[in-house]
């Protein structure tokens, strides 16, 4: 179980890290996240993992 | 001496902890029986019982040197200036038989692992001479833990609990496997749309990221449902025993 963990963790942290860095690299080349929303393919993408949206969803599903 | 109830004399005590010292070379194993049998033969029949209170059951004087060999220490101070190991033999018989064998023996060459082997199969197996050996064949048996019963109480118990783990590590899990699809999705969505690069990096990033959490998320859910339900039935299982 400690070796799965350990193996978890570098993967988790090299994920992280190399989420951090495109980020880091998109956002000193000039691009904006809002940006994101008119982008056709990430709109879509966008709006279906949307928090607010998401939470919508559950409600409607289960009548709340 | 009385070893949880039962008696332990020289030649059960050196016979079990022989058969302790498995994990030791078979020349280091021998140095070592042959010390323990030097100890008692100065500290005659007189001492024989405060030795084995001094040292203890046999199992943890083989937990000891097992210790010391892995702190580094090859038992050297065991073995004579001309690095062999002193003759020894498995004491099985008992002093009388030994006293009357005693001009026959050959004792253990230096090196005779095979030898050693086979006398040591020799001796587990149950001979009609040897009545200390029975109790030392039921020693070691008495080491080994009982058959375990769970109780009634304690099984539905520990299934009630069970079931309310395993609900909160779904719900994790599910949470997790959302996570996952959606760093899959914004990844996807990224490499369709690279021509825009500050666009393809953000969803990489938002990718990556969720691809961690969702990750951590998953494995912790799994780690704690078998941990926890583990941990629910082990007390189970002790408590059950004393029923």
């Amino acid at each position: 179980m400690k070796k799965v963990w350990k193996v978890i963790w570098i993967i988790v942290i090299v994920l992280c890290v190399a989420g951090v860095a495109c980020g880091a690299a998109a956002y000193f080349m000039g691009g904006q996240p809002d940006a994101l929303y008119q982008n056709s393919v990430a709109a879509p993408v966008l709006e279906l993992f949307d928090p607010t949206a998401m939470w919508s969803r559950l409600a409607a599903f289960f009548g709340w | 001496m009385f070893q949880g109830g039962l008696e332990m004399n020289r030649p059960q005590f050196l016979a079990e902890l022989n058969q302790y010292l498995t994990f030791f070379t078979p020349e280091v194993r021998t140095a070592i029986m042959a010390s323990y049998t030097q100890r008692f033969d100065d500290a005659g029949e007189e001492g024989e019982g405060g030795l084995i209170v001094e040292l203890g059951t046999p199992m943890r004087v083989a937990i000891g040197l097992k210790r010391r060999q892995e702190a580094g220490d090859d038992f050297s101070e065991l073995f004579d200036a001309a690095g062999e190991a002193p003759d020894y033999r498995v004491e099985t018989e008992t002093p009388e038989s030994l006293a009357q064998e005693q001009p026959d023996e050959t004792g253990c060459e230096p090196g005779g692992a095979d030898e050693l082997s086979d006398d040591l199969a020799a001796d587990d197996a149950p001979t009609d001479d040897a009545a200390p050996e029975t109790d030392t064949q039921a020693a070691p048996a008495a080491v080994q833990p009982a058959p375990r019963k769970l109780s009634g109480g304690r099984i539905v118990g520990g299934v009630l609990g069970s079931i309310v783990v395993v609900a909160f590590a779904l719900c994790i899990a599910a949470a997790g496997a959302l996570c996952l699809t959606a760093a899959g999705c914004f990844i996807m969505a990224g490499l369709k749309t690279l021509l825009t690069l500050t666009d393809a990096l953000y969803l990489f990033a938002g990718g990556l990221v969720l691809g961690g959490v969702g990750l951590l998320a998953v494995w912790f859910a799994i780690w704690a449902a078998v941990s926890l339900v583990t941990k629910l039935f082990r007390p189970a299982s002790a408590d059950g025993q004393g029923v």
